[in-house]
């Protein structure tokens, strides 16, 4: 019998989703099962006390890490009110107010992307390696997340008619009230959307917080790595699972926001 | 309100759109637009897309400020003074209905922005006039649905009900028709003319479509290249235009060439009556199609196409040595092709330009 190609292309399409979501699932399901599955005993406290059983292992690594845990809180804290406060208006600038090179300038702000951390961080530190180094961890997170911001809120404007700004105006609300009662209400799904993006980079993000880390002030995925590399794999395994768990209701919270009914705008 | 717009010009990026040399036909220098909307009339200004009549309507609103000349209310030059501040109302051809808003708070807006608070409505005059808005658009039923869930013509409405509700002195219409099938559009135009009568506020309304120019105006402005070409009573226009851009852009036109023959001025259709003034240059006839009648001692034409549309016969006529003539006959009266007929022109008709 022949299978009709249409078939064979659907079912390799599936095949193939099918494999890329196993390969970035993978590496989570193995860091699980590595947190969970071994044997009882999984290291040596410094002051000597072994540390035994799912639950001590977890009381374990919040002990070391807690401090960093705090440090990647505050971090996110800052940066996602930062990234939208800054990258919002910067989007209704692009899109609303084009100016000569607009354009250009957009596609150019989206480059730190691509710009390797080791490149922002010793960036970073020539121009104001004198700031306190929280601040500086703060600008880097934003180099890398303020782009996401000026993406998803640009996307929104475009998605949404101009005119219904003039009408607005044409029916007496001065630019404030029109931004309040209009614009803002129709961003609303992209704003959440944009800053659980930010979340979760900044969150996750290692390259430049690793870099400016100090002994003092490490981020989390940045004391992660020194947990692999110096403790046993069970240990960094149940650390990565802390790290995640915020990230999942994010994660989540950004699938949900797919439906309809969220994207035609907020009720007044 | 009085409206006027007194030598204006806007340019879009040193590119001229209404007013200046907007057609670059050189012979209109830096000549603004000058033009006047009657209080309680409905103006229209009609025009090819390019022609700058949504440009004209966007320097009224405010939404867009001229290079050059004034802008009238009562007198008041409103040069500067923003969208929100002027008492305008204005229907955007997108509608530009808010879609997180009910068509109830749609309605509402108009009545509880800044320029309507500094009024002192109460909440209980806004609900009163929503009611009462709604209710000249037959909206009742509708207040509590989104936009989206909302067909065309009734989007339409609430965008009309919208810009009426807080009562403005100038209510702008921006193509309000355009993205209306057909058979739609002759009802809604119907129920907006006679609403727009009852209403006995300053109208301006751009369109391209000359049936509803011609059902709409009080005054009909033909906008051609940044500038007025004429303008007067619709009908006039129709019958009288002042060359052959307006006799073809609202309707149907055959423009006859006029020869002097001795005296007389002779067309393909025949001698023209001594009565008519022939102007200098060279002249055209215009012949509306419906201008044409069957009659057995006329010029003999050939019948090249023939269909009946209905409400007429539609007949394109072969004149022996002369243009194809479209002529609209009495419905189920035309020949079929092929045929030979005679054909003149309906006592009165025609007009020379």
């Amino acid at each position: 019998m022949r299978i009709p190609p249409r078939r064979i292309a659907r079912q390799t399409g599936i095949a193939w989703t099918a494999a890329t979501a196993l390969a970035l699932v993978a590496p989570i399901l193995i860091t699980i099962w590595g947190a969970f599955s071994h044997s009882e005993f999984y290291g040596q406290r410094s002051e000597g006390a072994p540390v035994q059983g799912t639950a001590d292992l977890f009381r374990y690594v919040l002990g070391i890490w807690g401090e960093a845990l705090l440090h990647s809180a505050a971090l996110v804290a800052a940066v996602v009110p930062l990234a939208l406060l800054l990258g919002a208006p910067a989007a209704y600038a692009f899109r609303r107010r084009p100016f000569p090179g607009a354009r250009w300038l957009e596609s150019a702000a989206l480059a730190p992307l691509a710009l390797p951390g080791i490149a922002l961080a010793v960036a970073l530190i020539e121009t104001a390696g004198g700031a306190p180094r929280f601040l500086l961890l703060v600008a880097g997170h934003l180099a890398y997340t303020v782009p996401l911001v000026l993406k998803t809120v640009g996307n929104a404007l475009s998605g949404f008619d101009p005119a219904l700004e003039s009408a607005a105006k044409a029916l007496g609300a001065p630019p404030v009230e029109t931004t309040r009662r209009i614009v803002l209400p129709l961003l609303v799904p992209s704003l959440v959307l944009a800053a659980l993006l930010v979340f979760a980079v900044s969150w996750g993000e290692f390259n430049v917080s690793f870099l400016l880390a100090t002994p003092l002030l490490q981020t989390f995925p940045a004391a992660l790595y020194s947990t692999y590399t110096t403790n046993s794999f069970p240990v960094a395994a149940a650390a990565t699972i802390v790290f995640l768990l915020p990230v999942v209701p994010a994660l989540l919270a950004i699938q949900a926001l797919g439906g309809e009914e969220f994207h035609r705008g907020l009720p007044a | 309100m009085k409206v006027s717009l007194e030598n204006v010009s806007y340019a879009y990026s040193e590119a001229p759109v209404l007013g200046g040399d907007a057609g670059n036909t050189g012979d209109t220098g830096d000549q603004g637009i000058s033009l006047d909307l009657r209080e309680g009339e409905t103006t229209v200004v009609i025009g090819p897309s390019g022609s700058g009549k949504s440009t004209l309507l966007r320097l009224l609103a405010g939404l867009l400020h001229p290079r050059t000349g004034a802008v009238r209310f009562d007198g008041r030059d409103m040069v500067g003074v923003p969208t929100e501040k002027r008492d305008v109302g204005v229907v955007f051809q997108s509608y530009a209905l808010f879609p997180h808003l009910t068509v109830r708070q749609n309605i509402a807006f108009g009545l509880t922005t800044a320029r309507y608070r500094r009024q002192g409505h109460t909440p209980a005059e806004v609900d009163r006039r929503v009611a009462e808005t709604a209710a000249l658009l037959a909206l009742e039923a509708l207040l509590d649905r989104r936009p989206t869930e909302l067909s065309g013509g009734e989007q339409q409405r609430v965008a009309v009900a919208r810009a009426l509700a807080p009562r403005p002195a100038l209510l702008l219409f921006d193509e309000p028709l355009s993205a209306l099938d057909a058979r739609l559009r002759r009802t809604v135009r119907a129920d907006l003319s006679r609403l727009l009568a009852s209403l006995g506020t300053t109208v301006l309304y751009v369109t391209h479509d000359q049936e509803e120019a011609l059902l709409l105006a009080d005054h009909l402005v033909v906008l051609n290249r940044g500038q007025i070409v004429q303008q007067g009573p619709p009908l006039d226009l129709y019958r009288r235009p002042a060359d052959p851009f307006v006799a073809t852009f609202l309707g149907e036109a055959n423009l006859l060439p006029v020869s002097r023959q001795g005296g007389r001025f002779v067309t393909a259709l025949g001698t023209l009556p001594a009565t008519l003034h022939v102007p200098e240059g060279k002249p055209l006839l215009l012949v509306r199609p419906e201008d044409l009648v069957v009659d057995p001692g006329g010029v003999r034409a050939g019948v090249a196409e023939s269909r009946g549309l209905g409400p007429y016969d539609r007949v394109v006529l072969r004149l022996p040595g002369g243009p194809d003539l479209l002529a609209h006959l009495p419905p189920g009266t035309a020949p079929e092709a092929g045929a030979i007929l005679g054909i003149a022109l309906r006592p009165g008709a025609g007009h020379l330009l």
